[in-house]
């Protein structure tokens, strides 16, 4: 017995070992730092602040403001993910054969790394030369500032978002239409229901458990936006698109306030904890 | 036994072989092209043993970079930075004072240039090149509007009123050519703003840097002065133009610019015929004559562990014959007295007139955390000319947090 018990450790260990160096012993470092202040470029290591550096995000313009623009982003990107995901996986669904080809291409940008798309689309809205304005041009409407009006920097970064999300969640959708078995559907059709009836009331509701999980990993991945913005506009103009993400890069690596930074990362961590457990509960209290 | 006896020798050599790392700031490919194939390897087989990595970091990633390196422990022997780096390492004991190297090599031909690198009276930095921000404009685009070419604006008004002439706006009154193009965020909109503030009699602290006084009077009409440019109905200079790959004087976007010499050697290398048609205008003046002017060097990493070789490839890349070299490359303006007079310099008319305006050059300030201010003060001037605050009350934000970054 006790033998069986040691044989699992090689198997396990490996991994354990792996999660703990990578993953725990830094949250825990930057835990700690988040009660210093330490910057990189000086000597001395970390100083204890206590709470000093939570207390000043608390109080902070900017880390109110990267929420803010942080929120926006997320509110609008997962959505609009969801509505366009889902219509896919029912177009794939219904002509799954014919379309089966197509799947695989709507789901490359999802794999693609997000700097290389970010430079992919940083010229698409290049204004004079990028293809978005060429088109607009061609049709007689004048350029649009994508990148350049704090009016509209941050919904171009959510237009490309969405297209390089979509076809992830279509997958997903996808697998989950695929398990809702024909003949519930068929029983709401006896019963009179219309294509949109079969889909409001059967298909959705069964969706459900997906769309938890959809919404939950989009608050996560869309709340630590980084990439996007930093290449992109680098958060401007106007810190329109200044991120939590950009922000705690900032930071951590242009203003060698590290201490700072991994309060500021505790601080998104904490929102992204409670606005996912929000939606659990949601979900849950609607039954 | 030969074959012990060659691979203990090869230990041996293994042993004493030394390596240096050394980072360039920009990647300029006449720079790259220079280091890699012709300074590097004379390099090292003047100084057998000695294996020099170079790695070239974009200006942009530069200060990000070293900070990490440093905190990692793995920080260049040698590296290159702007002269305004120096106060923020230099207190922070990241750099080693050169003075005691510097008696190796001739230093009064490097004439004040050298005390750009200095911090409380120690020398930090060996030049390598300078760069200025001057007017740069299309002469065929003044002809074009009535402007005479060879009457540069030398003021705020003539810049102003030339730029409005130049200006081009389509049917819905959205810039079409800027007749001055200038960067509505990061450093390049901080650059300008410096050189308008000394052109207004003012500065960003008092001569100890120990006061903020960028908020002053002098403060506030250069960037008064500068909403006026950005003005959406009456200005001359878009909000918020992308930065393109090809220079605007060359697409016909602009007419005039803010220009450092490398922007030029570009358009000279990639399109003669534009640079053809490019002059450069004096340093304005409004109460002063002034223009923004750094030069960028080698520095020596305290925690390198062979400093004699990284100082021995600082002295060698800086030699006058290399420094002509890297200079003539890019056409930038050399840190040496004797180089003002070289051929590079003889056949280019645009970098004479660079140098013949350093006698109103200006730097930023020399103090720690300088970085970080720029970064602040460049936030609160993009809140200013995009009308989000007035430049009274953007300055005195930035002041406040410029304030607290000011050495106790």
């Amino acid at each position: 017995m006790i033998q069986k018990r040691w044989a699992v450790w090689p198997f396990v260990l490996p991994g354990l070992l792996y999660l703990v160096f990578t993953h725990l012993a830094p949250t825990l470092y930057a835990l700690y730092l988040s009660f210093t202040s330490y910057d990189p470029a000086q000597r001395g290591g970390p100083e204890w602040l206590g709470l000093d550096n939570y207390a000043r995000l608390l109080t902070d313009p900017q880390v109110a403001r990267a929420l803010l623009v942080t929120a926006q982003f997320a509110f609008e990107v997962i959505p609009l993910n969801i509505v366009f995901a889902l219509a896919l996986a029912l177009l794939l669904n219904a002509a799954s054969r014919r379309l089966s080809g197509l799947r695989a291409a709507f789901f490359l940008p999802s794999v693609a790394s997000a700097v290389v798309v970010s430079l992919i689309w940083l010229w698409l809205y290049e204004p004079t030369f990028g293809l978005l304005n060429q088109a607009f041009k061609a049709v007689g409407l004048g350029p649009m500032p994508w990148l350049s009006d704090p009016n509209w920097a941050l919904h171009s970064l959510v237009i490309m978002r969405v297209w390089r999300g979509v076809g992830w969640n279509a997958v997903i959708y996808l697998a989950a239409l695929q398990t809702i078995p024909e003949d519930v559907k068929e029983a709401g059709r006896v019963d009179g229901a219309s294509d949109w009836q079969v889909f409001r009331y059967i298909t959705w509701p069964l969706l459900t458990p997906v769309t938890i999980y959809v919404v939950v990993t989009g608050l996560i991945s869309t709340f630590q936006t980084f990439a996007e913005p930093f290449v992109m506009t680098k958060g401007g103009p106007l810190e329109s698109t200044t991120t939590v993400g950009v922000l705690i890069y900032r930071q951590a690596f242009e203003y060698g306030e590290m201490g700072l930074a991994s309060a500021t990362s505790f601080l998104l961590a904490i929102v992204i904890f409670a606005l996912a457990l929000l939606n659990f509960l949601r979900v849950r209290r609607a039954g | 036994m030969r074959k012990i006896l060659t691979l203990t020798l090869a230990l041996i050599g293994t042993a004493s072989a030394s390596t240096i790392t050394v980072w360039y700031a920009g990647t300029f490919q006449g720079h790259m092209d220079l280091v890699n194939k012709t300074i590097v390897p004379a390099f090292e087989k003047a100084n057998p043993g000695v294996d020099v990595r170079v790695e070239f970091v974009p200006w942009g990633d530069l200060s990000t970079k070293l900070n990490a390196s440093f905190a990692a422990g793995n920080a260049p022997d040698v590296f290159m930075h702007g002269a305004a780096a120096t106060a923020g390492f230099a207190a922070n004991g990241r750099i080693v004072p050169l003075d005691s190297y510097l008696t190796q090599i001739d230093t009064k031909d490097f004439g004040k240039t050298l005390n750009q690198g200095q911090y409380l009276g120690k020398k930090y930095m060996v030049p390598v090149f300078g760069a200025g921000r001057l007017l740069v404009y299309r002469k065929d685009l003044f002809q074009q509007v009535g402007l005479d070419p060879n009457k540069p604006p030398t003021t705020w008004n003539t810049m102003l009123a030339a730029a409005r002439k130049l200006t081009t706006r389509d049917s819905s009154g959205r810039i079409q050519r800027a007749g001055l193009l200038l960067d509505s965020a990061g450093t390049n909109l901080q650059q300008v703003y410096a050189s308008l503030l000394w052109q207004a009699g003012g500065d960003f602290f008092d001569d100890a840097n120990k006061v903020v006084k960028f908020d002053g009077i002098q403060g506030i009409q250069a960037l008064k002065f500068m909403q006026q440019l950005f003005d959406p109905q009456t200005g001359v200079s878009p909000l918020g133009e992308p930065v393109s790959p090809v220079s605007p004087l060359v697409t016909g976007r602009a007419a005039m610019l803010f220009a450092v010499p490398d922007d030029l050697t570009t358009i000279k290398v990639n399109n003669p015929d534009v640079y053809a048609k490019l002059a450069v205008a004096p340093a304005l003046k409004d109460k002063e004559q002034a223009t923004l002017y750094s030069f960028s060097g080698f520095f020596l990493n305290a925690d390198s562990k062979d400093k004699a070789d990284a100082w021995n490839y600082i002295k060698f890349a800086t030699s006058s014959k290399n420094l002509e070299d890297f200079n003539a490359a890019a056409g930038n303006i050399p840190p040496l007295q004797s180089l003002v007079s070289a051929s590079f310099v003889k056949s280019n008319p645009i970098l004479q007139s660079y140098i013949q305006n350093m006698q109103y050059a200006v730097g930023n300030p020399n103090v720690p955390n300088w970085t970080k201010m720029r970064d602040i003060l460049s936030v609160q001037l993009e809140r200013a000319i995009y009308g989000k605050a007035s430049a009274a009350e953007a300055l005195r934000t930035a002041a406040q947090s410029v304030k607290r970054e000011l050495p106790k």
